[in-house]
């Protein structure tokens, strides 16, 4: 019962999260100093009348709370506006944008997840030894290095193997599903592996401390007692315990990762959410910044209430 | 173990497919030309556009001209094969080719030509009615005929025609005149040499060949304009051979990297284009008073050294800014003119005679209470000028001004600018014409809230431009032109740091039929015959 | 007096990592203090043509930079704003988070309710993202950079200390002083604040890491203040000039692996400092 009212609270108190985002997002872009309308449509001889047109056009006249009004209304029912630059619906560039960010995002996460874990498991059992050293202090440096620098370095010195930008090679005349999978996919290495290395490090570093707390648990001298030797302890017994604080980490971040490609798809040009938020934070772009940012506070949002949820669902120690 | 000879197999297998095949290879064989830029249109609206990247497009791919220009940038014929004018040149009767069609198959006649001017000048579209301004009347007598009646005699008349996009009156006649300038062309219908095909945005813009092309077919298939976020990865891609050409964006630094190459040929030839600090000089506005001071702007204008700079900053690819009307149209450049060159001892007389004076001994003039302490406004753009600007900030300490710089981007900047002329001064850059009308234009006082934005207001510059609008005989206008460079240059309402060199790369080894010698580079929106011959070999 | 042996204490419990560490971050802190005497060059000096890009040598030792300038000094100086930058926005958000989490903890209630929303929006919303578009909004400078990472991050220190205040709150030394009428901010002051602490302190070094990491990126990506150099600055110019194509790695390789020592220094003494400090939570580095 307890737990049912434990979820109901979080869901309100994740609504109320989600409200102070809408208002937050309308309010900082209207800050942004100069006028979309002037930066669009920047020739000095359109005349006045024109520009003010286009302002009715583009619903950016009326009062700011007149216009926060349409916004929340306008939100709810799913319509994000269209973009002043590419002048289709944000929504519709939204979701092929995000597409191309998850399709990089999710074989970075998954291989970090892995390699992480590898690490972190190996530092673990490996307790106090060289290899715990080693796995570790890769870990920590991992962590430490800048994403659009390691992608900086990849290219410098993997250069004339892959494609450095882009996500496709365009006009490719009538090319197979074989071949175009081949072509992302030379396209994609680089980005992936720079994400990669650098999530592993964090990945690998929770593992490690969750699992060397699990290993010194009662049951896990119980496990041994019974005669059940080491890798069978591991991992039907450890790992299960163990693995839980990855797996919130892994929501929360996937959540976070993407807004936080933006390093990433700047250097390899990748068009994904990110790029697509700080180009048309050159442009003034409202609608498009209004809207990634709508889009990506939301996933936060929800990957991190989901976390909480799971996090509850196993645990039942966790209240508030 | 077996294990892992067979992952080992796997993963070499693997590198050996994902490394070995490119498919970018392909395209030799099927005639796809592959060009890198840094920067795209924002639209493809010939009513509308405001980029020199969408420049580039319409007339090198899309559209057509009524007249166009040669090598040399001289008038030379397209859709008029023929014109002659009558003996006070009010009267221009142009003989138009036979057959041009537009992409849709329809063809293109006078009325397509007659309807575009006309359209122009009842909407007063912002981007051509400067060039249309003194036209009386429009005729299209026959299909092969088109006659233009000027109010007066126009010495820019044939150069100012070379730049309105000839659009089809079956699309256009369907637009109302408001919305003209907005209007986002998704589907462009033009007449030029290449197709509109796909426009990824941020990604790519891809046109095929216009088999019909009434002119000549060009050799290409597919032209696929590809868009690099910065400029590394495009410099690196034409090396791997991602793609085949950067026609104007290539960095002198790229340029010795480059020049080892010998599959590559540099080409550089001067670009009409210049970077410039434009002051706020506007009576109105609200910069620093010392700047409406036209003693203050020279000395400031006195105290950069440009040769430093351009040797520096752009390593010699850049020359020495001195007037508006740019190096590469030397018959209208004023070479000539009094110079001041680099002279700070100059300077300081001039501030001190303009009453500013270091009073307090803290390094920076002052009158009446007021430090001379301005804020430069650096385009966020082009980096390198950030360098620049930071060395003028030392010249300028020396002699007595505390120059702030800010980096901002086109829309701050804009904001600054208009319509209240917040700003001290700024670093960005122009792009002019073949014909110095545009040049000069930008400073006239009726400009003011458009194009000019140093909110400069001289009558007798004034006056100077509406005579050489109507100069015909070339020597007397050259004569005119001059003497308003030399005002401008005096007055330093901007101060021109460098004229740019257009520098382009291109693989020599699969490609030929560029053409390296023409003012603007490979491939630029002054002349359109920069893909037409270009085939691989 | 009292001070200096409780420091000299934590360092004596340190271990060898965590010792490296601290003696790494020192070197740091060091060189950006001393930068201007060990610089050989001024990092603002730019050369001739012919020095351009001239990699590692007799006259410079990392070689130049696009304008000529001594890429050792730039390192040297570059220090000096990007740990301002961290510490000063490290700090800024220590003291907005301690705050945050001592009220919410310490009232309960619908304070503590409503100050929670306010983390979890801070701690959802997207960083970089909103750091990219607040630092358009304010215009690209030192101070401007350094407000908006401190506010971005206070998130995760409120959270920490509201937990502790939460328990510490229930305590007998607490209950005791204000049935004797101590005030609220008294108590807080003299009761929860120095038990608050330690664990604050930990935390800090790791903030500071992060706070120098989003520096950098802020920076790389062209929205820091370009009239200071920082790591990230020294890359953004790197990588918008050509230093690739020129294959001029020391140019692009020494910033780098300063952030890298940097984040890596602060996050080491930081797992160390914490464990020494804070025995109970049992973390090991």
């Amino acid at each position: 019962m307890k737990r049912k009212r434990y979820y109901i609270v979080r869901l309100a108190q994740s609504l109320i999260t989600l409200w102070l985002i809408l208002t937050l997002n309308f309010f900082l872009f209207r800050l942004l100093p100069g006028d979309p309308i002037r930066l669009l449509f920047s020739d000095p001889r359109i005349p006045l009348e024109t520009l003010e047109g286009l302002r009715t056009q583009f619903g950016l006249d009326g009062t700011l709370w007149q216009q926060y009004g349409f916004y929340l209304l306008n939100t709810l029912k799913g319509e994000l506006g269209t973009s002043f630059v590419y002048n289709t619906p944000v929504s519709k560039l939204l979701a092929e944008r995000l597409v191309n960010t998850v399709i990089l995002l999710f074989p970075a996460t998954v291989l970090s997840i892995l390699l992480g874990c590898v690490f972190g498991i190996v530092a673990a059992v490996r307790y106090g030894r060289a290899s715990d050293f080693i796995a570790l202090s890769l870990s920590q440096l991992l962590w430490a290095t800048p994403a659009f620098w390691l992608g900086l370095l990849f290219m410098m010195f993997a250069g004339g193997l892959l494609p450095l930008s882009g996500m496709v090679t365009a006009g490719l005349s009538a090319p197979s599903l074989w071949e175009r999978a081949l072509d992302l996919g030379r396209h994609l290495l680089m980005p992936m592996i720079t994400l990669t290395l650098v999530m592993l490090g964090q990945y690998a570093i929770v593992m490690r401390n969750s699992l060397l707390d699990v290993l010194t648990e009662n049951y896990m001298l119980t496990a041994k007692a019974k005669g059940l030797n080491g890798l069978r302890r591991l991992f039907s017994h450890a790992l299960p315990n163990a693995v839980l604080p990855v797996i919130t980490l892994a929501a929360i971040n996937l959540g976070l990762l993407i807004g936080g490609a933006i390093q990433t798809e700047t250097v390899f040009t990748w068009p994904g959410v990110g790029r697509l938020v700080f180009e048309a934070l050159l442009q003034r772009d409202y609608p498009v910044l209004q809207g990634a940012f709508l889009v990506i506070s939301v996933c936060a949002l929800l990957a991190n209430l989901a976390a909480d949820l799971l996090y509850s669902a196993v645990d039942p120690r966790v209240r508030a | 173990m077996q294990r892992n000879r067979v992952f080992l197999t796997t993963c070499s297998l693997l590198a050996f497919l994902f490394l070995g095949l490119n498919p970018a290879l392909a395209s030799q064989a099927d005639g796809i030309l592959r060009i890198g830029w840094n920067q795209e249109p924002r639209t493809l609206n010939p009513m509308g556009y405001d980029t020199v990247q969408a420049g580039t497009i319409m007339r090198n791919c899309l559209y057509d001209t009524l007249i166009t220009r040669d090598e040399n940038m001289n008038p030379a014929p397209m859709l008029a094969k023929s014109w002659k004018a009558s003996d006070e040149g009010l009267v221009w009767t142009f003989n138009l080719i036979d057959g041009a069609t537009w992409h849709d198959g329809k063809p293109l006649t006078s009325a397509d030509i007659a309807f575009t001017f006309q359209y122009i000048i009842d909407n007063q579209i912002g981007n051509y009615i400067n060039y249309l301004k003194h036209v009386q009347s429009i005729n299209a007598p026959d299909a092969t005929t088109l006659v233009l009646t000027y109010k007066e005699p126009i010495a820019s008349a044939l150069d100012d025609l070379a730049n309105i996009y000839i659009v089809a009156k079956h699309k256009w006649q369907n637009i109302k005149g408001e919305e003209a300038a907005a209007y986002d062309n998704q589907n462009p219908l033009g007449s030029g040499p290449f197709v509109f095909q796909k426009w990824r945005k941020n990604e790519y813009l891809s046109f095929k060949v216009n088999e019909g092309y009434w002119r000549k077919k060009p050799q290409l298939k597919q032209v696929i304009f590809t868009y690099f976020a910065s400029r590394d990865p495009m410099v690196m891609s034409l090396q791997q051979g991602d793609i085949h050409v950067i026609p104007t964006e290539l960095t002198p630094l790229a340029t010795k990297v480059l020049a080892k190459e010998k599959k590559l040929k540099v080409v550089q030839t001067p670009n009409l284009y210049y970077r410039h600090i434009c002051i706020n000089s506007s009576t109105f506005g609200q910069g620093h008073p010392a700047l409406r001071d036209a003693r203050v702007r020279r000395a400031l204008a006195m105290t950069v050294d440009k040769k430093r700079l351009a040797g520096l900053i752009h390593l010699g690819f850049a020359r020495p800014g001195l007037s508006v009307v740019m190096d590469g149209t030397p018959f209208y450049y004023g070479d000539s003119i009094e110079r001041y060159g680099f002279n700070p001892q100059g300077a300081k007389k001039l501030l001190d005679e303009a009453g500013w004076k270091d009073s307090d001994a803290d390094g920076i003039r002052d009158r009446d209470g007021q430090p001379l302490e301005i804020t430069l406004l650096v385009i966020s753009r082009w980096p390198e000028e950030m360098r620049a600007a930071e060395m003028i900030r030392d010249w300028w300490k020396e002699i007595g001004i505390k120059l702030n710089l800010q980096s901002a981007d086109g829309g701050t900047i804009l904001a600054e600018l208009f319509p209240d002329y917040k700003h001290d001064m700024y670093l960005w850059g122009f792009s002019g014409q073949p014909d110095p009308n545009f040049s000069v234009l930008i400073y006239l006082s009726n400009q003011r809230g458009k194009w000019n934005g140093a909110g400069y207001e001289n009558p007798a510059y004034d006056a100077l431009f509406e005579e050489q609008v109507r100069a015909v005989d070339p020597d007397k206008r050259r004569e005119l032109i001059h003497k308003m460079q030399a005002i401008h240059y005096q007055d330093s309402p901007s101060i021109v740091l460098y004229y740019m060199t257009a520098i382009g790369a291109y693989r020599a080894d699969q490609l030929a039929g560029f053409k390296e010698n023409v003012t603007g580079g490979l491939i630029s929106q002054l002349y359109p015959n920069g893909l037409i011959d270009v085939h691989f070999k | 007096m009292k001070w200096f042996t409780s420091i000299f204490n934590v360092v004596k419990a340190l271990n060898i990592k965590g010792l490296t560490g601290l003696i790494l971050l020192t070197l740091l802190l060091l060189i950006a203090v001393f930068a201007p005497l060990l610089a050989p060059y001024d990092p603002r000096a730019m050369g001739e043509p012919e020095d351009i890009l001239q990699p590692p040598g007799r006259d410079h030792f990392l070689g130049t930079d696009e304008v000529g300038r001594d890429v050792f000094s730039l390192i040297l100086y570059g220090a000096r704003i990007s740990l301002l930058v961290g510490f000063a926005a490290a700090f800024l958000s220590i003291i907005i988070g301690t705050v945050i989490g001592l009220t919410a903890g310490y009232f309960g209630g619908w304070v503590d309710d409503l100050l929670m929303r306010l983390t979890d929006l801070f701690v959802v919303i997207p960083r970089l993202p909103l750091v990219l578009i607040t630092v358009a909004v304010l215009g690209p400078s030192l101070l401007n950079t350094i407000v908006v990472i401190g506010i971005l991050i206070w998130a995760g220190t409120a959270r920490i200390i509201r937990v502790q205040t939460l328990s510490l709150k229930e305590r007998q030394f607490v209950e005791r002083a204000r049935s004797l009428g101590a005030r609220h901010l008294h108590i807080v002051r003299r009761h929860i604040l120095p038990n608050v602490l330690p664990l604050v302190f930990a935390n800090t070094v790791l903030i500071i890491a992060t706070a120098i990491y989003l520096e950098s990126t802020v920076s790389f990506l062209g929205l820091g203040d370009p009239t200071h150099i920082s790591w990230g600055m020294i890359l953004h110019y790197a990588f918008t000039n050509a230093a690739m194509v020129y294959g001029a790695y020391w140019y692009v390789l020494p910033p780098g692996v300063m952030i890298v020592l940097a984040v890596l220094s602060f996050t080491i003494s930081g797992y160390a400092l914490d464990e020494v400090l804070n025995p109970k939570l049992r973390r090991r580095i």
